[in-house]
C-alpha cells in the first residue's frame, strides 16, 4: 500500500481517524498522496505569496512558489498585486529568474517573448504578423491565479476560481491576524528578503507544529527558552499547560502562550514590545486582543494549508531585556519528505529604526535556519521522516490523542472567536489542521 | 591603510585560521570563544539572485547570522552541552576546509584576511553529507593572548541552505 496506490475519498476516512485522533504515517511519506495534495489542496486553497510592503511601487516584483509552481508577484500599472505563473506561454522557460527587483515587464530569456506586469503578452520573437493571423495571442498571456487578495498586509492568491472570498476563507482567524499582524495604523512591514532552507520532512509537519504543538516546546525548546529569556522551566511548562489553544475554523489553528498569573508581578505587561508601539496597540486593537498581547510569551498559528506565523520574545543578552519579533513562514512542499521553508520577519511600520534591527536580531537568532529554535525543530522532523519510512514504520499511526481528553473542554466565554481549549498541550488544534486537510483530500 | 605583510606574519595568520577550522569542526566552542574579540561582529547575509539594473533593497536584511560577542557566548553555550541542543546531539561530523588565504596589514596590529571556507558535514539523521562554501573577509587583531577575530563577513555561494540547520559556524 505504498506507492502508486489510488486513494479515493473513503481512504481518507481511514488515513485520518477523527474519532480516534490519529492519522496514518503514510500522509507524511506517500508519493501518491503528495501528488494528490498538489491538486486537491494547493490548487484549491488560498496560498500566501508575499507581503504588501515587498511590492510598494509599480514594477516591484518578487519571485515565489505556490507549492511546486513558481510564480511572480508584481505590482502592476493598475496599482494592483498580480500573481503570474513563472513559466513562459511559449515553451515554458522560467520568465523571471531573479529573486526580486523592479521592472516594466519580463522578457523570456529563451526566445525573447515579452510580458507586462499583469502577465499580458506584449511581443513575440518576431513581429506577430508573421503568424498570418492564425494564432490568437490573447490566449498566450502568462497564466494568472484566479484571485489575489490581502488581509493585514498578507497577500494570498488562489488558482481556484470557485474559492470563497479571502475574508470568508480566513473567517474568525482575522481577529487573531489583526492581533498579531495589524496592530498599529500603519500595519507591518517586511524586514528583509526570505531565508530559505530544506527540511527532510513533509510540509504538514511544519504546518501542524505551528498549529500548534505545545508539548514539544518544553522538551525541544525549554532549555533555550530558559537561557534566552531567563525564565524558570516551571514557567515555560505552566505557560503552555495553562494557556489556550484556538481552533479558528477552516483549518486555521494556533496557541496563545501566556505568562501564568502567578508570575505577573515579575513581568511588565507587553514585555519585549516598544513602549510607543504599545500605545498604538491599545488604541488600534480591542481590549480582549490587548489582554492577550500584554502577557504574551508566544502566539503561534497556521493558516491552512501552509502559512504560519509566530510572535514571541527573546533576549540573547543575559543582562538585557527581551525583544519581541514577528516571524512568518511558508512550508513549501517539494516532495513527500522534503520541504522548502521560506522565512521572514515583520515589524510594526511605526517602530523606531533601532528597534526594527533589535527585533530582527531577536528573530533570526531564534526562528531561522541558524536560529536556536529552528535548528532543533528541523532535527526532530527529520528524525520522524527516518523513523516512519520503513515497511513496518508505514503501518503505524501518528498520535494526537491528547485531543480525546480535551476536545469536549471548550472554554466557555472565551474572549476571542473560534473554539478555545484550556491547554497548549491539547493537541486538538494541531489535529484540526489534519481534519481540514482530510476535507480537501476527500473532495 | 592596507599594506603588505611579511612571510612570517602570513604564516602565523594562516596557522591561526587552520587551528580555528579544527576547533570549529570539533565544536570546541569554549576554546574558540577565547579567540573572539569583545567587539566581535559576525555576519552571514542571505545571498540573492538579482538583476544588476533592476535590483532593489527590501528592508534592512534578514541575515543567517548577525552576532556580537554577547549573543555568540549564549549560542556557543547552548551548543556546548547535549542537554541544550537537539540539532547537535549527537554532534555533526564536520570538516572545515580553509583555502585561498590572502592577508593585508590594516593599521596597528590588525589584519584583513580573506579566505575561502568549505564545510563538509554529516548529521546523524541524514547520513548523506552536505557541503556549504563561502568567501570570508575577516578582521583579525594581534593581542598579548594571540590573534583574535574582530569581524567576519561570509559570502555564501548558495541561496537555499540544503540542510535543515546551520547549527555550526563558518
Ligand atoms: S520559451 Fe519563452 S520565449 Fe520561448
Ligand atoms: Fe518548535
Amino acid at each position: 500500500m505504498r506507492v502508486n496506490e489510488n486513494f479515493g475519498p473513503k481512504d481518507f476516512d481511514r488515513l485520518v481517524d477523527e474519532e480516534n485522533a490519529t492519522a496514518s504515517r503514510l500522509i507524511f511519506t506517500d508519493e501518491t498522496i503528495f501528488k494528490m495534495e498538489q491538486e486537491k489542496v494547493f490548487a484549491k486553497a488560498w496560498l500566501y505569496v508575499g507581503h504588501e510592503s515587498e511590492i510598494l511601487n509599480v514594477g516591484d516584483y518578487v519571485t515565489r512558489q505556490m507549492a511546486t509552481d513558481p510564480v511572480i508577484l508584481t505590482r502592476g500599472e493598475d496599482g494592483k498585486a498580480h500573481v503570474l505563473h513563472n513559466a513562459c506561454s511559449h515553451r515554458g522557460a522560467i520568465v523571471c529568474n531573479k529573486d526580486s527587483g523592479n521592472a516594466r515587464g519580463f522578457t523570456c530569456p529563451y526566445h525573447g517573448w515579452v510580458f507586462g506586469l499583469d502577465g499580458s503578452l506584449k511581443a513575440t520573437a518576431d513581429d506577430q504578423s508573421v503568424y498570418e493571423g492564425k494564432v490568437d495571442f490573447s490566449t498566450l498571456n502568462l497564466k494568472k491565479t484566479a484571485r489575489v487578495d490581502s488581509y493585514a498586509g498578507l497577500i494570498f492568491a488562489t488558482w481556484n476560481d470557485k474559492a470563497p472570498d479571502l475574508g470568508d476563507y480566513l473567517g474568525d482567524a482575522r481577529w487573531y491576524l489583526d492581533m498579531y499582524h495589524n496592530r498599529t495604523p500603519g500595519g507591518m512591514e517586511i524586514i528583509g528578503e526570505p531565508q530559505r532552507w530544506i527540511a527532510d520532512a513533509n510540509w504538514k509537519l511544519g504546518a501542524l507544529n505551528f498549529g500548534a504543538d505545545g508539548p514539544h516546546a518544553v522538551k525541544v525548546h525549554g532549555p533555550v527558552t530558559v537561557a534566552a529569556i531567563g525564565v524558570p522551566m516551571s514557567l515555560v511548562r505552566e505557560s503552555l499547560t495553562g494557556s489556550p489553544s484556538v481552533s479558528m475554523g477552516n483549518g486555521h489553528n494556533g496557541i496563545i502562550s501566556q505568562v501564568p498569573a502567578e508570575y505577573h508581578d515579575q513581568f511588565p505587561p507587553y514585555l519585549g514590545s516598544h513602549p510607543d508601539m504599545v500605545e498604538l496597540y491599545k488604541k488600534h486593537l480591542g481590549p480582549e486582543q490587548n489582554q492577550f498581547l500584554s502577557y504574551l510569551l508566544a502566539g503561534v498559528q497556521t493558516m491552512f494549508p501552509n502559512f504560519s506565523s509566530i510572535q514571541s520574545l527573546m533576549a540573547f543578552d543575559p543582562m538585557g531585556m527581551p525583544v519581541s519579533f514577528m516571524n512568518i513562514r511558508v512550508w513549501q512542499p517539494v516532495s513527500p519528505t522534503k520541504t522548502e521553508i521560506w522565512n521572514w520577519f515583520l515589524v510594526d511600520k511605526e517602530a523606531p529604526e533601532d528597534f526594527k534591527r533589535e527585533s530582527m536580531l531577536s528573530g533570526i537568532r531564534s526562528f531561522s535556519v541558524g536560529g536556536t529554535f529552528d535548528q532543533d525543530d528541523s532535527e526532530a522532523w527529520s528524525s520522524i521522516t527516518r523513523g516512519i519510512n520503513g515497511n513496518i514504520g508505514q503501518q503505524g499511526d501518528v498520535n494526537f490523542q491528547m485531543a480525546l481528553a480535551f476536545r469536549d473542554k471548550t472554554i466557555p466565554d472565551f474572549p476571542g472567536p473560534g473554539r478555545a481549549y484550556p491547554s497548549n498541550y491539547a493537541e486538538v488544534t494541531e489535529f484540526d489542521v489534519l481534519l481540514e486537510w482530510q476535507k480537501y483530500m476527500r473532495s | 591603510m592596507a599594506s603588505e605583510v611579511t612571510e612570517a606574519e602570513y604564516r602565523q595568520l594562516a596557522n591561526f585560521l587552520y587551528a580555528e577550522a579544527d576547533m570549529l569542526s570539533e565544536q570546541q566552542y569554549p576554546q574558540w570563544l577565547t579567540t573572539l574579540a569583545e567587539d566581535l561582529h559576525y555576519l552571514i547575509p542571505v545571498p540573492k539572485f538579482v538583476d544588476e539594473e533592476g535590483s532593489r533593497q527590501i528592508g534592512i536584511g534578514n541575515p543567517y547570522f548577525d552576532e556580537d560577542i554577547v549573543s555568540m557566548r549564549l549560542r556557543l553555550g547552548l551548543l556546548s552541552s547535549s542537554t541544550t541542543t537537539t540539532a547537535e546531539n549527537p554532534r555533526s561530523l564536520m570538516t572545515h576546509i580553509v583555502s585561498n588565504i590572502r592577508v593585508e596589514a590594516e593599521g596597528e596590529g590588525e589584519y584583513i584576511c580573506r579566505s575561502c571556507i568549505t564545510i563538509h558535514r554529516t548529521r546523524y539523521t541524514n547520513k548523506e553529507p552536505t557541503a556549504i562554501a563561502g568567501r570570508r573577509e575577516d578582521l583579525i587583531r594581534r593581542t598579548d593572548e594571540g590573534f583574535q577575530l574582530v569581524k567576519r563577513h561570509v559570502k555564501l555561494s548558495q541561496a537555499i541552505i540544503m540542510s535543515p540547520s546551520l547549527s555550526f559556524f563558518f
